[in-house]
């Protein structure tokens, strides 16, 4: 799966949870500008739904620890489509 | 010895749940009980943040997955809270452990600032313990509670709210084991705002409030007199930065196992990661 397509449809998952709009979400902003690290488990689950080869669990953890960015869960996402 | 070696035991399982969790609390703090009057208590918990019916609201998952072409969900994640005191109208005194699992029904959003739902379908075995260790309940928890979130920049509102039922064993020393029955109404709520760039700009300042409606069914009613009993508690915590917070904590009410009166503020400090 190609970098931009990721980035799309992570896009896409932030937008249907959050009040911003896909071309509102910058990359390169926390995740926790568009959506509280709170909702990370809700967020895991919904990147699953367009992501099905993510492993949820180790997301979900890693989304209230070490992913930041939104970049950050484009690249954990390409990592493991292209491992 | 023996409630040494259980305390000491109860710290590695609190070491162990602490490595799979990711959001520790750690908070001590100094202050009064309005029960007797007295203005040098101490509490101490660690706050996994957990209420009974609901699971802990961060980080720390065994299992949390989606189920294939659908908006159901499954979980399971452990819990554990300890909240010990100078005396038991300073603090609750009890150790909790538990075991959360279930099922989960994500709500689509409801309009752009609507907010986001979801159903939960929970069960639980848990243990509730004075911190002495010489009245214990054992009891497996079931119902469902409903998450309601709104996220506008920099600010969560989360409230949670359903009804579980817990039937197991109330143990004490040198006594029978009781029948155990309860019917809890928790309502909870967050209010978080917070600037988070990067580390060295992180403010947030939350406060939560869990209010809890016991109906206790079955139970030794030496210890329960009362049928129904209310426990709230009350804190705002201030990060300084994103590990370091001070705090402010209003208990009042009763509360599992012993269910003694306990009315009480203190002031802390947090420690988080």
């Amino acid at each position: 799966m190609e970098k931009k397509e990721i980035e799309t449809g992570v896009k896409e998952v932030i937008s249907l949870n959050s009040r911003y709009s896909v071309d509102e979400i910058n990359i390169t902003d926390p995740i926790d500008k568009f959506i509280s690290s709170f909702m990370s488990d809700r967020l895991a689950r919904e990147l699953k739904r367009k992501f099905d080869k993510i492993d949820t669990t180790q997301m979900t953890n890693d989304l209230y620890t070490i992913l930041k960015k939104v970049s950050d869960i484009i690249d954990k996402i390409y990592s493991i489509y292209n491992s | 010895m023996k409630k040494f070696l259980l305390f000491s035991f109860t710290v590695l399982i609190v070491s162990f749940v602490t490595a799979l969790g990711q959001d520790k609390l750690f908070s001590i703090g100094y202050g009064k009980t309005f029960v007797t009057n007295d203005s040098s208590t101490f509490s101490f918990t660690l706050d996994f943040n957990r209420i009974p019916g609901k699971p802990e609201t961060s980080g720390g998952y065994i299992v949390n997955d989606a189920i294939k072409n659908t908006q159901w969900g499954y979980y399971i994640k452990p819990s554990m809270d300890i909240n010990i005191g100078s005396s038991i109208s300073s603090a609750p005194n009890n150790i909790s452990i538990a075991l959360p699992g279930g099922l989960v029904y994500d709500f689509p959003q409801l309009g752009k600032t609507g907010g986001i739902i979801s159903l939960y379908l929970e069960g639980a075995p848990e243990f509730i313990s004075d911190r002495s260790f010489n009245n214990m309940l054992y009891y497996f928890s079931i119902g469902p509670y409903i998450k309601y979130e709104n996220n506008a920049p920099g600010f969560l509102f989360d409230l949670q709210t359903g009804i579980s039922d817990a039937n197991g064993f109330r143990n004490q020393k040198a006594l029978r084991n009781d029948y155990y029955g309860r019917l809890t109404i928790p309502l909870y709520f967050k209010i978080i705002g917070w600037k988070a760039k990067d580390k060295k700009e992180f403010n947030r300042i939350q406060l939560t409030n869990t209010l809890k409606y016991n109906i206790i069914y079955s139970d030794d009613f030496n210890i329960t007199k009362d049928k129904n009993y209310i426990f709230n508690n009350t804190k705002l915590d201030i990060y300084l930065t994103s590990n370091l917070g001070i705090n402010i904590t209003y208990n009042y009410g009763n509360e599992e196992p012993l269910f003694k009166k306990n009315h009480a503020i203190s002031f802390g400090l947090t420690l988080a990661k």
